[in-house]
């Protein structure tokens, strides 16, 4: 089902048009990545859902209504909203913060204190340890996970992220995008999240729409974009990740021809695999447990062990 | 000649005179400062204008406001408001302008209106710099209201003016020190003030 969609939208500043005839349909459930080089459009499209841009051209539909014909604040506090800059309230506690949008919504104390809570503890940020602090006593990652539970507090069905994780340093950035993508899929949530890295886009989308110059340039699966960049835009985001992002978008059940790979136990240390693991992952797992070989195959089934160069392999199927 | 009361008196009138000014000059200078910061067209040309009352010397506003408001009170509040007026404004639409923009962005993001961002966001962070401004008008109009006496409005100006006319040392300092506690001590309370208003998430550590 569409919750969100763009239909022939623009926007004008004077009479320059930075964003232009951009249609996209938003499924739920969806983690829907725009990408794109800066100033090109792609933070005023995430906006136009919740009109803090206001269009000068087609219209935006959010779950079936067109925003335009909502009051701006009721709409906006049905939607989550992560920036960079978290901008957390500084003379508010992390209990408060996160309580913000229930207390508008004027929920009583003590559901939102009940909320507030599980919402900490999903985070990573109990209550009970970081719940009275003010955001100056928290790091930039720690902030940014206060961020996100403020966004979610109202348990909206939708939430946009503006380039969320970009002002965090790598560590802390490939954190909070491994939890981002646990907590996708238990909050059965729509994202909408902006970035302008190509690796963290296919790391999190369901689809992707590549914005370039006002114009949604193409709108696809990470796979698609891969594996068939629409043009050289596209071609350029990839750049020199293209052969990780291949990687990242293939999986072991789908891609490994597992017909073909050892059925030898081995002799020296060998790590598990599950089946939704990208190559990428069970790379990396090798990496990280000086291992040789892994079992792709789950317990019950023909063991069947890959190699480095197996999934190297893999990866390059189908690649002319 | 001049007892305990009469110092007490000239004491309570300075007082007041301060306090009515700078409580006029909040009135009008707040919301000033707060709309130049939302419409900055508006920023350069009020705070000119503004900075240019201050220039005025002070005697000569006095004597200025005589053919308008003739000589007491109300002249005197009314050139003591222009003066304190520059603190405020300069420091309003300061503070305002320190506020966090990405606190801004995220409370309409989140779906507060214009007064809920006002009045829970950019006031609630601005408070620290705004008090300070009120603090130095309060000061400030202190030591312009000894000028009050001159145009009969009364304060611990009437003792000095007193003595300098008498050639008596005794008198003058019988008006300039109460008039220097006076502004030692409004400038503690009001820094007490400033720093209980300074939410405990901005407060420097």
């Amino acid at each position: 089902m569409t919750v969100i969609a763009l239909e022939g939208v623009g926007k004008r500043i004077a009479d320059r048009w930075i964003l232009r005839d951009a249609s996209v349909q938003i499924g739920e459930g969806e983690t829907f990545v725009l990408i794109g080089p800066s100033g090109s459009g792609k933070s005023t499209a995430l906006k136009t859902i919740n009109r803090l841009v206001h269009i000068d051209a087609g219209r935006v539909l959010v779950r079936g209504v067109d925003v335009a014909k909502q009051d701006d604040a009721t709409l906006r506090r049905s939607i989550g909203y992560v920036i960079q800059d978290v901008g957390l309230f500084a003379h508010y506690d992390v209990r408060r913060n996160v309580g913000v949008v229930p207390e508008l919504l004027g929920w009583e104390r003590s559901r939102i204190a009940r909320r507030v809570e599980e919402l900490l503890e999903r985070v990573g940020m109990p209550a009970g340890e970081f719940g009275r602090r003010h955001p100056r006593e928290l790091s930039g990652g720690q902030r940014q996970r206060v961020g996100i539970a403020r966004a979610l507090a109202a348990d909206p069905s939708i939430v946009l992220l503006d380039e969320p994780f970009s002002a965090l340093d790598p560590i802390q950035r490939e954190r909070l995008q491994d939890e981002f993508v646990a907590w996708s899929r238990s909050f059965q949530k729509t994202f909408v999240l902006v970035t302008h890295d190509i690796v963290e886009a296919c790391r999190l989308a369901t689809r992707i729409a590549v914005v370039d110059a006002g114009r949604i340039v193409q709108v696809a699966t990470p796979r698609e974009i891969v594996d068939a960049p629409a043009n050289d835009t596209v071609l350029g985001l990839l750049a020199r990740h293209r052969f990780q992002l291949r990687m990242m978008t293939r999986t072991v059940r789908d891609d490994l021809p597992t017909g073909a790979l050892t059925s030898e136990s081995p002799t020296s240390p060998s790590v598990q695999s599950a089946p939704d693991d990208s190559l990428w992952d069970v790379l990396s797992r090798l990496e990280r447990e000086h291992a040789a070989l892994a079992r792709v195959t789950p317990a019950d089934a023909a063991p069947r062990f890959a190699s480095r160069a197996d999934l190297l392999a893999a990866a390059s199927l189908g690649v002319s | 000649m001049f007892g305990v009361t009469g110092l007490g008196r000239a004491l309570l009138e300075h007082l007041q005179l301060t306090a009515v000014a700078v409580a006029l000059a909040s009135a009008i200078g707040m919301p000033l400062g707060i709309h130049i910061a939302r419409h900055r067209f508006l920023a350069g040309p009020v705070l000119a204008v503004v900075s240019a009352i201050q220039t005025v010397p002070s005697v000569a506003l006095l004597g200025f406001l005589i053919p308008v408001l003739g000589i007491g009170w109300k002249p005197a509040v009314l050139a003591l408001f222009l003066y304190a007026l520059l603190p405020i404004v300069r420091n309003t639409f300061a503070a305002i302008e320190q506020v966090d923009a990405a606190a801004v962005e995220a409370a309409r993001g989140m779906g507060m209106t214009d007064a809920q961002i006002l009045w829970r966001v950019t006031l609630p962070q601005s408070l620290p710099v705004l008090m300070a401004g009120i603090r130095t008008s309060t000061v400030w109009s202190v030591g312009v209201a000894t000028l009050a006496a001159l145009i009969g409005a009364g304060g611990l100006g009437t003792f000095i003016f007193q003595g300098i006319a008498m050639v008596n040392t005794r008198t003058i300092l019988a008006g300039a020190i109460p008039a220097a506690l006076l502004a030692l001590a409004l400038d503690a309370t009001l820094a007490i003030a400033q720093r209980v208003a300074t939410p405990r998430g901005l407060r420097a550590r």
